[in-house]
C-alpha cells in the first residue's frame, strides 16, 4: 500500500434513487484528487438513478441484484429472499475479484448485498480477507438495511447527531452530507449564459427527485399559466422519470399530457422549460432564485450548501415523516417556506396534491420580496456546517491506515417536534394529554400538520387507519370533516370499527355545524339499530351529548326512545348501560320508563344496574319521577355484585405522602 | 442426585423405601415447595431492586388502584427451585429427565431475556418479537420430534412413538411418522403460548399449570410401571416414570410461587415463568404420548388461546370485536368481574377438567 494510492481499491455501492448515489460521487471525487492512483469500481442494481449519474462521472459500473423489503406477502418474501441471495453470490464475485480495501455504503437496499458479502467473506477468511466498510447515513432515522449493516461496519457516518444514538457504540461520528463540489461551486451568471437566459430573470427551478414528483409536477403544471403572466419569470421543471419498466407514475408523460390539455401553448413557451431528467444539476443550481423540492435529506442539503431560497414540499406518508420533519427544519432555520401535500377525505381525492393558488401565491410574494430571499439564502448556507466530503474522504483514508483519525466534529442537532415522528396510536395518545390539559395547547403551526395528517390517514386503503383518524379527528377537533364523519356513522358499507370510531368522533365535533343537526339524529337513529353492538352502543351514548346541545322534537324523541327501550334487552351489556343512561335524559313519560326499567333490574351485569341507579337520579333531577317513587324503585335493584375495587392502601399512602413533600419544598 | 445416595443405601443393606419413585415424587414436591417459601422473599426483593417491576402501557402516576410497581420476571423462583430438585431427586441418567431439563433451560432463558429486553427499554411490546418466539418455540418442537421419532436415540418403543393415542381407546389410533411430527411441533408452541396467554391475572396460569402437571404425572407414573400399564390397559413406556418426580418438583415450585402470587399479587411470572411451565408441560405431555390428556387437563389454556384466536384472526380480520376482550379473562373483567372470582372460577374449571382427565384412566 503505498502514499500514492497506487494499490488502494474502493467499492462504492448504494442507489436505488439520486439521494443515495450523489453522496457517494461526492466523496468519489475528493478521493481521486486525493490519491489519484486509487481504484474506483461503483456497485448498484439495474434500472436505477446509479445507471445513468456513475457512467457519466465517469466511474466503472458493475450490477448487483437486489430488492427493498418487502411487505407481508409470503411470496414476496420468497422472492425478496432469492434476489438478495443471487445479489450476494454476484457481490461476493465481485469482492473477490477486487479485492477492495474500503466498501463504502450510502446505505438503501442496494448497499446490502455487497455489505452482506463482504462480512460472510470476513467471517470465512477468519479475517485475513478484510475490507473496511463506512456506511453513509443520510436522514435521521437510521434505515431498516442501515440498522442492520451497522453491525458489520467499521464505522458508521451520519448526517444529523442525533442518529448516533442509535449506532452501536463507537461506530458512530458526525460527517453530514456530502454535496458534490462541481455543485457547490457554481456560477449564477456564467450559469445563465451557458443556458441563454437572460440576467434579469427570475428563475424558478422545480425538481421533485430523478424520479419525479407527482403533486409538484401536477401543481406546477397548473401554476405554470398563471405565473407566467409575469415576464420576468422562467420556469425549469425537472418532472423525472421512472427508471425501469415497472412504474405506477410516469413522471414527464403525466406532465405533458396534464399540459396538452389544459394549456397546450405552454408547451412551445420559451420561458417553460420542461425536462425529463436533468443531469446537468450544477448548471441549473446555479441559475435559478428560487427552487421548489422534495425533501429528502439529500436535496434540502445540497439546496441549504447552495445558499438557495426553497419551497419545500414534503412526501406525505403514513408511516413515516423524515421528510416532513426534514422540511419543517430547514423552515424553523429560516430559509424555506414548507407547503403540505394535501389529500380530501370530503372530496375522496385519495392522490396528494397541492393547492394551485398557494403555490402560485407564495412563489410570488417571495420573488416580489428580494431581501426575504437573501436573508433566506443567508441562513440556508448557515443550516449545515463543516465540509463532509473532507470528513469521509479524510476517514476512508484513515480506515486504509494512510492518514491519522479525523477529529470529532459537533454535529448538526435536529428539532424535536411535538407531532413529528408520532405514529397514530401516539398520535391519538398525545391528544387525549392535550385535552385533558396535561400538555400545552397547539399552536396554528401544529394544527395545520395535524390536520394534514388526519387527511393522509383518513385517505388510506387501511381500515384500522382510517377509524383510527376518526378517533383523532375528533380529539383534534377537526371541523371540515363534520359531513364526512356523519356519513361514516350512517352507512353500511363502512367497516364495524370505522363505524364505531365515526360515532366516538361525532361526539366531539358535533357543535361544529348547527345546520347538520338533522343528519345527526339520523345517523343516531342508524346507528341505535346497527349490526355491530359497539356502534349500537356509541350511537346511544351520542343522544346525551346530542341533547346537551340541540332540543329535541316531540317525534324525534318518540323514535329514538323507540329504539332505545329496543335496545335495553340488548345481547351486549354496553349497548343496555348505554340506552338506560340515553333513556334517563330524554324521556319525559314516568310510568313508560319505570316499567321498562324493571326487566333490569336483576340483569346478569351488575354494571346495568349500576346505570339504572345513575338513570334514576338523572330522572329524578329532571323532574319526571318524584323522589319517593325514584327511591321505591332503587331499593328494588338487586344490590350483590361480583366486582369491586382493589385499593393498595400502601400505595395510597406513598401518594399522599409524597404530594405533601413535594408541596413541603415549595413553599 | 440423591438418587445415587439413595442406591448406595439400597445396595448396602438399607431401606428401598427413599429410591421409589412414588417416595421421590413426594420429596422432590415437598422440597421444592419449602424452597421456594424460603427464598421467595429475597428473590422477590432482589428483583425490586434491580428494577425489575411492571409498568403499563398507559403511562401515569402511581395509582393506588393498579399493581403497577409489582416485581415481575417471578419465573424465575420457578425456574431455579424447579430445575433444582428436579436435578436433585430425578434420575438424572434417564433421558426423559434430561430431555426436561433441557426444555426447562431453554424455555426459562428464553423468557428470561424476554421480560429482560422489556424491562430494560421500558416498553410492553419491545421484547422479543412474535417471529423470534415462534421460532424458538417451532425449533425445540423439531428437535423434541426429531428426538422421539428417531428410533436409534428414542427412549420411546417405536410403534409408540409415532403412533396416536386418545382417551377411552386403549389401542394407538394410527401410526404415522409425519404427522406425529406435525403434532409434536404444534403440541410445543402451542403449550408455550397457552400459559402465556392465560398469565393475565394473579394465580391465573399457575393453578392451571399446577393440576396439568399432576394428571401428567400421575399418568407418566402409570405408564412407566409395567404391571399399572398393562393392568389399566395403557403402553408401557420404559422408564417414564421418572417424569412424575419432574412434575413433583415442578408443582412444588409452583406451589411456592403461588404463595405469594395470589391475589392480590407480590411478584408476577412473566415471560419467563409462563414459557418455562408451557415449554416443559408440553414437553412431559409430548414424553409419555398423551397430548390430548394434556389438552383437557389444561382446558383453561386451550379456551384461553382460543379466545384469542378468534378474537383476533375472525373479529379483527372483519374490523370487529366478537368478544368483548381477549384473552377469556380480560372479557369477563371487562364485564365488571372482580380478578380474584374470574381466577377462582377458572380455577374450578381446571380442577373439573383435570379430574376428567384422571377418570379417563379408568374408561379404556
Amino acid at each position: 500500500m503505498s502514499e500514492n494510492g497506487l494499490n488502494l481499491r474502493f467499492i462504492f455501492t448504494g442507489g436505488g434513487s439520486g439521494g443515495h448515489v450523489s453522496p457517494a460521487l461526492a466523496v468519489i471525487a475528493e478521493l481521486k484528487k486525493r490519491v489519484p492512483g486509487a481504484d474506483i469500481l461503483y456497485v448498484g442494481i439495474k434500472n436505477k438513478a446509479e445507471g445513468i449519474m456513475v457512467p457519466k462521472a465517469g466511474i466503472p459500473l458493475k450490477f448487483v441484484n437486489s430488492s427493498p423489503l418487502p411487505d407481508k406477502n409470503f411470496f414476496k418474501i420468497i422472492k425478496f429472499f432469492i434476489t438478495i441471495f443471487s445479489g450476494f453470490l454476484k457481490a461476493l464475485f465481485i469482492l473477490t475479484k477486487f479485492k477492495p480495501h474500503v466498501i463504502f455504503a450510502t446505505g438503501g437496499y442496494v448497499s446490502a448485498p455487497v455489505i452482506f458479502a463482504a462480512w460472510i467473506l470476513r467471517k470465512i477468511t477468519l479475517g485475513y480477507f478484510r475490507p473496511k466498510i463506512l456506511i453513509h447515513e443520510a436522514n435521521v432515522h437510521l434505515g431498516k438495511m442501515n440498522k442492520l449493516a451497522a453491525k458489520a461496519a467499521d464505522a458508521v457516518a451520519v448526517s444529523f447527531s442525533e442518529t448516533i444514538k442509535d449506532i452501536p457504540s463507537g461506530k458512530g461520528f458526525f460527517s453530514g452530507y456530502p454535496v458534490r463540489n462541481i455543485i457547490a461551486e457554481g456560477d449564477k451568471k456564467k450559469a445563465r449564459e451557458k443556458l441563454g437566459i437572460p440576467e434579469s430573470a427570475f428563475i424558478v427551478f422545480a425538481f421533485g427527485g430523478s424520479q419525479g414528483a407527482r403533486a409538484i409536477n401536477r401543481a406546477l403544471a397548473k401554476a405554470a399559466p398563471e405565473l407566467l403572466k409575469d415576464p420576468d419569470i422562467h420556469i425549469v421543471h425537472g418532472t423525472g422519470k421512472p427508471f425501469g419498466k415497472d412504474h405506477r407514475y410516469h413522471g414527464f408523460e403525466d406532465t405533458i399530457s396534464l399540459l396538452e390539455k389544459n394549456s397546450p401553448e405552454l408547451l412551445k413557451e420559451k420561458r417553460y422549460l420542461i425536462k425529463d431528467f436533468i443531469d446537468d444539476m450544477e448548471l441549473y443550481y446555479a441559475a435559478s432564485d428560487l427552487l421548489i423540492i422534495r425533501a429528502g435529506a439529500g436535496s434540502i442539503i445540497e439546496v441549504c450548501t447552495l445558499g438557495k431560497p426553497s419551497i419545500i414540499i414534503p412526501i406525505s406518508s403514513v408511516y413515516s415523516d423524515h421528510q416532513t420533519g426534514n422540511a419543517r427544519y430547514v423552515e424553523r432555520a429560516g430559509a424555506a417556506v414548507v407547503l403540505y401535500e394535501k389529500t380530501d377525505p370530503v372530496k375522496g381525492v385519495n392522490i396528494p396534491f397541492i393547492e394551485t393558488s398557494e403555490l402560485v401565491e407564495s412563489i410570488l410574494s417571495l420573488k416580489e420580496a428580494p431581501q426575504k430571499l437573501e436573508q433566506m439564502s443567508k441562513k440556508a448556507t448557515e443550516i449545515f456546517p463543516g465540509k463532509p466530503v473532507d470528513i469521509i474522504a479524510d476517514y476512508i483514508l484513515y480506515l486504509c491506515g494512510i492518514s491519522k483519525r479525523p477529529d470529532v466534529t459537533e454535529g448538526v442537532s435536529y428539532l424535536k417536534d411535538r407531532i413529528l415522528g408520532l405514529s397514530s396510536v401516539e398520535l391519538e395518545h398525545f391528544l387525549k394529554k392535550v385535552n385533558a390539559g396535561e400538555k400545552p395547547l397547539l399552536n396554528e403551526d401544529e394544527k395545520r400538520l395535524l390536520k394534514n395528517k388526519i387527511d393522509t390517514y383518513f385517505t388510506s386503503s387501511n381500515v384500522i387507519l382510517r377509524s383510527r383518524a376518526l378517533r383523532i379527528a375528533g380529539l383534534a377537533y377537526y371541523c371540515e370533516l363534520f359531513p364526512l364523519v356523519i356519513k361514516c356513522a350512517a352507512s353500511h358499507e363502512e367497516k364495524p370499527f370505522v363505524r364505531r370510531d365515526a360515532f366516538e368522533a361525532l361526539s366531539k365535533l358535533i357543535t361544529c355545524d348547527k345546520n347538520y343537526r338533522n343528519q345527526v339524529i339520523e345517523a343516531i337513529l342508524h346507528g341505535l339499530s346497527d349490526l355491530y353492538y359497539e356502534a349500537r352502543f356509541h350511537a346511544a351514548k351520542l343522544i346525551n351529548v346530542f341533547g346537551a346541545h340541540y332540543e329535541l322534537t316531540e317525534e324525534e324523541r318518540e323514535k329514538l326512545l323507540e329504539k332505545l327501550y329496543r335496545n335495553i334487552e340488548d345481547r351486549c351489556f354496553e349497548v343496555r348501560v348505554e340506552s338506560i343512561l340515553a333513556i334517563a335524559s330524554i324521556e319525559n313519560d314516568e310510568e313508560r320508563s319505570v316499567k321498562n326499567f324493571e326487566k333490569c333490574y336483576y340483569d346478569k351485569i351488575w354494571k346495568v344496574r349500576k346505570a339504572l341507579f345513575k338513570a334514576y337520579e338523572t330522572l329524578v333531577k329532571r323532574k319526571v319521577i318524584d323522589s319517593k317513587k325514584a327511591l321505591e324503585e332503587t331499593d328494588k335493584i338487586l344490590i350483590t355484585s361480583n366486582g369491586y375495587i382493589t385499593d393498595y392502601e400502601l400505595k395510597k399512602q406513598l401518594n399522599s405522602s409524597r404530594s405533601h413533600i413535594s408541596n413541603m419544598e415549595v413553599k | 442426585m440423591f438418587h445415587y445416595i439413595f442406591d448406595i443405601i439400597k445396595e448396602s443393606g438399607g431401606p428401598a423405601v427413599f429410591g421409589y419413585i412414588t417416595s421421590r415424587t413426594l420429596i422432590a414436591f415437598v422440597s421444592s415447595f419449602f424452597v421456594t417459601l424460603i427464598i421467595g422473599r429475597p428473590i422477590i426483593i432482589q428483583l425490586y431492586k434491580k428494577g425489575f417491576r411492571s409498568f403499563e402501557r398507559t403511562y401515569g402516576d402511581i395509582n393506588s388502584q393498579s399493581k403497577k410497581g409489582t416485581p415481575v420476571m417471578g419465573g424465575i423462583l420457578m425456574f431455579i427451585t424447579g430445575i433444582g430438585n428436579a436435578v436433585l431427586w430425578c434420575d438424572l441418567s434417564n433421558p426423559f429427565i434430561i430431555i426436561l431439563i433441557f426444555s426447562a433451560i431453554w424455555f426459562g432463558v428464553f423468557g428470561g431475556i424476554d421480560d429482560y429486553l422489556k424491562i430494560k427499554n421500558k416498553n410492553p411490546d419491545s421484547g422479543l418479537s412474535r417471529g423470534v418466539k415462534f421460532s424458538i418455540q417451532i425449533l425445540f418442537g423439531v428437535a423434541l420430534a426429531v428426538f422421539v421419532l428417531n428410533t436409534s436415540i428414542s427412549p420411546l418403543p417405536p410403534n409408540i412413538a409415532d403412533g396416536m393415542q386418545v382417551p377411552f381407546y386403549k389401542g394407538i389410533l394410527f401410526n404415522s411418522g409425519f404427522i406425529t411430527f406435525l403434532w409434536i411441533v404444534f403440541i410445543i408452541v402451542y403449550s408455550a403460548n397457552a400459559v402465556n396467554f392465560a398469565d393475565g391475572m394473579d394465580g391465573l396460569a399457575v393453578v392451571p399449570s399446577i393440576f396439568t402437571f399432576i394428571v401428567i404425572g400421575v399418568f407418566s407414573y402409570i405408564i412407566g410401571n409395567f404391571v399399572h400399564a398393562q393392568h389399566l390397559l395403557f403402553h408401557f413406556i420404559p422408564g417414564s416414570g421418572e417424569i412424575a418426580v419432574f412434575c413433583g418438583a415442578i408443582v412444588g415450585s409452583a406451589l411456592g410461587f403461588l404463595w405469594f402470587n395470589s391475589h392480590p399479587a407480590e411478584v408476577f411470572m412473566g415471560d419467563m415463568g409462563s414459557l418455562f411451565l408451557g415449554g416443559t408441560m408440553g414437553t412431559a405431555a409430548v414424553l409419555i404420548r398423551q397430548e390430548i390428556i394434556f389438552i383437557i387437563a389444561g382446558a383453561i389454556f386451550a379456551i384461553e388461546i382460543t379466545s384469542t384466536f378468534i378474537q383476533e384472526n375472525l373479529g379483527f380480520r372483519n374490523y370487529r370485536r366478537i368478544l368483548y376482550r381477549a384473552p377469556l379473562h380480560h372479557h369477563f373483567h371487562h364485564q365488571g368481574m372482580a380478578e380474584s372470582k374470574i381466577a377462582t372460577r377458572f380455577w374450578i374449571i381446571s380442577a373439573i377438567m383435570a379430574a376428567l382427565a384422571i377418570i379417563t384412566i379408568k374408561f379404556r
